[in-house]
């Protein structure tokens, strides 16, 4: 049953990692779309090159810290869950700050979850080890 | 020179924690200087949590590898710095180059290179 459980986590966090990994490289190479989603103006290169970077390596970053997770283990547990839990917290000071929209509570939903799932998957990680 | 490096990383968690401060907390101001407006809340929301939460992560991280002595932090941080600096040549690439944006390029770079330095240096903490 564990062992399910572990795996199951682990094609969770595969699936956000891979769902982070798509907007990131839109971020970076092809911004366009997601200004529109995101209702953000741009009149400058240098805020085009701001955003090409900022938002970019945010989500770039995340979704390699949970694929270094996956596969080199639990030292890159504490920097991913602090990175998700960073972007999530701000999110909900936002929210308070800014008003609601769908796509903030649906990345609250996906931050928070996929905090639950690291937490899970490392505590069930750390436990098989102490077995073994 | 081990010393002075640590020393170096704790006066760069500064700028970089009151920068994602200042995206989290103020982004209005700090980015009508780069010419970005934020419409909506959403848009809002987006940048506050990605930008000032990737800042405010990077200082933590940075702090936390100084406190633990633990060099997989710096490692975090040298990865998030590259792919910001990588972004920002996409940006000259595709966009042109933003003058303004050459220096903290440059200092994205050493913060980067620093950290790797960091890393190799401290082995006995990885």
């Amino acid at each position: 049953m564990k062992n399910t459980i572990t795996w199951v986590l682990r094609i969770f966090i595969g699936i956000v990692g891979l769902m982070l990994l798509y907007p990131g490289f839109m971020w970076s190479f092809m911004p366009e779309a997601n200004l529109l989603q995101n209702s953000i103006e741009v009149n400058s290169i240098l805020g085009i090159n701001f955003l090409k970077s900022g938002m970019g390596t945010a989500l770039l970053t995340t979704a390699i810290f949970m694929f270094l997770f996956l596969f080199k283990g639990e030292k890159w547990f504490l920097p991913s869950v602090i990175l998700m839990a960073t972007f999530l917290l701000i999110r909900v000071v936002s929210l308070i700050v800014d008003g609601s929209h769908t796509l903030i509570i649906a990345g609250i939903l996906v931050e928070f979850i996929s905090l639950i799932a690291m937490w899970g998957l490392n505590k069930l990680q750390r436990e098989n080890h102490s077995q073994q | 020179m081990d010393k002075a490096i640590k020393i170096i990383i704790a006066l760069f968690c500064i700028p970089l924690l009151i920068l994602g401060i200042k995206a989290m907390f103020a982004p209005t101001g700090m980015f009508t200087k780069f010419g970005v407006t934020a419409m909506d809340a959403n848009g809002l929301n987006t940048i506050r949590g990605h930008l000032g939460g990737t800042l405010i992560a990077g200082s933590a991280m940075m702090a936390i590898g100084l406190w633990k002595n633990n060099t997989t932090w710096f490692l975090s941080v040298a990865l998030f710095m590259l792919l910001i600096a990588f972004g920002r040549l996409v940006g000259f690439a595709f966009d042109g180059v933003a003058m303004e944006a050459v220096p903290v390029f440059v200092g994205e770079i050493v913060i980067s290179a620093l950290m790797f330095v960091a890393h190799k240096r401290f082995p006995a903490a990885k």
